[in-house]
């Protein structure tokens, strides 16, 4: 196993913008992912049903005051509880006041030498107090949505403060939003909705049906063909709204056309966001599609999986996972309805049932495209579900070409893990800090 | 049935509706020619009893139906509130009640013209909001009735709600210290013809009390002839309360009616004495037996 060692500085000021960009990924997934190289280091978030994918790429020149990468590999990634980072950088807001107490710099080390895996974090604050934060983490590859820009058609750029503000009038309850585009005739529309259907006295728990039409010259660029609608989660599109809004940038997005993704993104002072959505369109019923591909495409894998097993993993079953008992070989596939429900009567589950999954959004990452061993799995995989959604193509990017085929194997087990995950998972609380910093203070 | 209007007083029926919020999930609201009649009454012990003039809230009013030109809607609070939010910067707000095209449902549909604040170049952004309700028919009304409540024992110009709600909560902290939270936090309020108003604690660990001395008491109060020192009590849930006493955002004058052993009665009135309008909202808070 080979070593890695990752060390940055934060200002107090990159503190902050880490936080908030964590919490805006904290809203898409409960694992943040950590892929560091020695350029950039970018913490990414993929939501359970895989329809929205969100990164930030912190620029190692700009957005750090010190920046080490060393590792055999020319990456390295890692998956954290998003809990855990956030409550670490949080609380820089109360202290800012407090001068006593004040951050003055942050430390941030991993050193990855495959038996102990912990990403410190320490925090010198004023008066010469230190506190330290060990983070459990657990190496894996992780994957990155591929997404073209210079593909779409479509495209806008507004200022992020603008569209918070059009934002700002959408209630929290309804499922979807609409952009759509009247180009001809100078204006825009943002519009929710919820595919859901009612009678009687439900109907008054229907959430607000919110429409803004706009000027297209409130946009800074407005190239959208004349009639283009897709439609997106309206949650995503909030958290993507305001968390834009703390910033003075503008907002980009990008698409072709519905059932084909979008991206949204911007950058300032180093930090370059990039949200990727999956898009339906308003009047097909996407949601009634995807509760077959899901539990589908599962199943298959299951049924699959022992004879595969002879593959080792690329990395040691996490600490969070001591109770695995073999390390050499992957953890067997857990049954299935572990993974969906955490029920234990896998009988139950022998019926495609979908998770509880979000309404009309297709999943994001439909296309596994392995870079060079064409894998069996990922190949049925893509077909059964190209097979279902079209032609839509997106890629993943691994960023560890040789072992791809191994790679999306074991990101399929992973998956299984996920939400067994974070039932078990109480023992990683937010810090780790008990245990270690008495020890360290003290003895 | 038609109904539609510009809202005239977009500040007050956003504070009207978040104050009743908290009353309630759905308001019955009658529409008529001459006026605008608001009804809450989910929670148990608190009912809520509006009736305003067209002109406190709405201009360029008209509605018409089979039913002598009245509509009793349904309307959910949250909704609606949510959707006066977006009026904050309104040149114009109208207020329709229409049908939604794509699943046919009945709705009020608020159609605001505004200005984004950070809009630098455009003109004014057209936002729709709409809100689910339902169209209630005659006989489903007919259930709806004011409660009647017997005539008040005193009546009291009460303090400024902001004041009291601070004071209520307290009461409300130390009635849940020892208590389990599904008990009612019950506080004793009384007051006498005097213009003294208590509110009262009496728990197995604590005993507190709040007076207040010469409020002004009601004209009818003071000649009713009642002893002066004689307290006229009743017993009321205290998170209830403080959930009537939001109105005291915009509430002017405020009297209590307590009728004995019965019930507490609010009278809220949108504006100061002798200025005309007496549009009043009324809140029924029935009494705990002892």
């Amino acid at each position: 196993m080979s070593t890695t060692t990752l060390t940055f500085t934060l200002t107090p000021t990159s503190i902050g913008r880490i936080h908030d960009a964590l919490s805006c990924l904290s809203k898409f997934s409960n694992e943040i992912s950590l892929i560091a190289s020695s350029t950039q280091l970018t913490l990414s978030a993929l939501n359970s049903t895989k329809s929205a994918y969100t990164a930030a790429h912190l620029q190692a020149a700009r957005f750090f005051s010190e920046y080490a990468y060393q590792g055999a590999q020319s990456q390295f990634s890692c998956r954290l509880q998003t809990k855990a980072l956030l409550s670490v950088f949080r609380q820089r807001m109360g202290e800012g006041r407090d001068k006593g107490t004040a951050i003055q710099r942050c430390e941030v080390r991993l050193h990855n030498s495959g038996r102990r895996q912990r990403l410190q974090v320490r925090l010198h604050c004023a008066n010469g107090v230190l506190k330290t934060y060990q983070l459990t983490y657990e190496e894996v590859d992780v994957v990155a949505a591929l997404f073209d820009r210079g593909s779409c058609r479509q495209r806008w750029r507004i200022a992020a403060a603008l569209l918070k503000e059009y934002i700002e009038h959408f209630g929290p309850r309804a499922e979807q939003i609409e952009i759509s585009s009247a180009s001809r005739s100078g204006r825009a529309a943002f519009t929710s909705f919820t595919e859901k259907l009612t009678d009687g006295r439900e109907i008054l728990r229907l959430p607000l049906q919110t429409s803004v039409a706009i000027d297209t010259s409130d946009f800074e660029v407005f190239d959208v063909d004349d009639g283009v609608s897709i439609a997106v989660s309206l949650k995503d599109f909030k958290a993507i709204a305001n968390y834009a809004g703390t910033l003075d940038v503008p907002v980009e997005a990008f698409y072709s056309q519905p059932g084909k993704p979008m991206q949204i993104g911007y950058v300032r002072d180093g930090v370059d966001m990039e949200f990727t959505l999956m898009t339906a369109s308003r009047t097909s019923q996407p949601s009634a599609a995807m509760g077959k591909i899901e539990p589908r495409v599962r199943q298959e894998i299951v049924q699959r999986l022992p004879s595969q097993s002879q593959a080792p993993p690329s990395s040691p079953p996490s600490s969070s996972r001591q109770s695995q008992p073999a390390p050499q070989t992957p953890p067997p596939p857990p049954p299935q309805p572990r993974s969906l429900t955490e029920s234990t009567d896998s009988s139950l589950y022998r019926l495609p049932t979908p998770r509880p999954a979000p309404p009309a959004e297709p999943p994001l990452f439909l296309n596994y495209s392995s870079a060079e061993d064409d894998d069996e799995e990922s190949a049925g995989m893509g077909t059964a579900l190209e097979y279902e959604r079209g032609d839509f193509q997106l890629g993943w990017n691994t960023g560890q070409e040789a072992g791809a085929a191994r790679a999306s194997n074991k990101r399929v087990i992973e998956d299984f893990e996920d939400s067994e995950e974070e039932s078990e998972d109480d023992g990683v609380g937010p810090t780790q800090q008990t245990g270690y910093v008495p020890k360290g203070l003290f003895d | 049935m038609r109904f539609r209007t510009q809202i005239r007083n977009i500040t007050t029926f956003t504070k009207l509706t978040q104050s009743i919020c908290s009353i309630g999930k759905l308001a019955w609201f009658r529409l008529s020619e001459d006026e605008i009649r608001i009804v809450v009454h989910d929670l148990e012990g608190t009912q809520f009893w509006a009736t305003l003039t067209i002109p406190t809230l709405f201009e360029d009013y008209s509605v018409t139906s089979n039913n002598n030109n009245v509509i009793h809607l349904e309307i959910p609070l949250q909704q609606l509130h949510r959707a006066l939010r977006s009026c904050a910067t309104a040149s114009e707000a109208i207020l329709r009640l229409s049908k939604r095209a794509s699943d046919n449902i009945p709705i009020l549909s608020l159609t605001i013209t505004t200005t984004a604040a950070h809009s630098a170049v455009a003109g004014p952004s057209l936002v729709t909001q709409e809100i689910p309700v339902r169209v209630l028919a005659a006989p489903a009304v007919n259930a709806i009735r004011e409660p009647h409540a017997p005539q008040g024992d005193v009546s009291v110009y009460l303090p400024p709600l902001s004041q009291l709600r601070g004071i209520v909560d307290r009461f409300n902290k130390l009635s849940a210290f020892g208590a389990t939270s599904s008990e009612p936090h019950r506080l004793e309020v009384s007051a006498n013809a005097a213009g003294t108003f208590r509110i009262a604690l009496k728990a197995a660990d604590v005993d507190v009390q709040s007076q207040w001395e010469r409020l002004k008491v009601t004209p009818e109060t003071e000649a009713s002839g009642r002893e002066k020192d004689r307290f006229a009590v009743v017993r009321i849930d205290g998170r209830d309360w403080v959930k009537v006493l939001r109105i005291g955002s915009f509430a002017k004058r405020v009297v209590a009616c307590f009728c004995e052993g019965f019930a507490l009665v609010f009278y809220v009135f949108l504006t100061a004495e002798g200025e005309g309008d007496d549009t009043v909202l009324t809140y029924y808070m029935s009494s705990f037996s002892d």
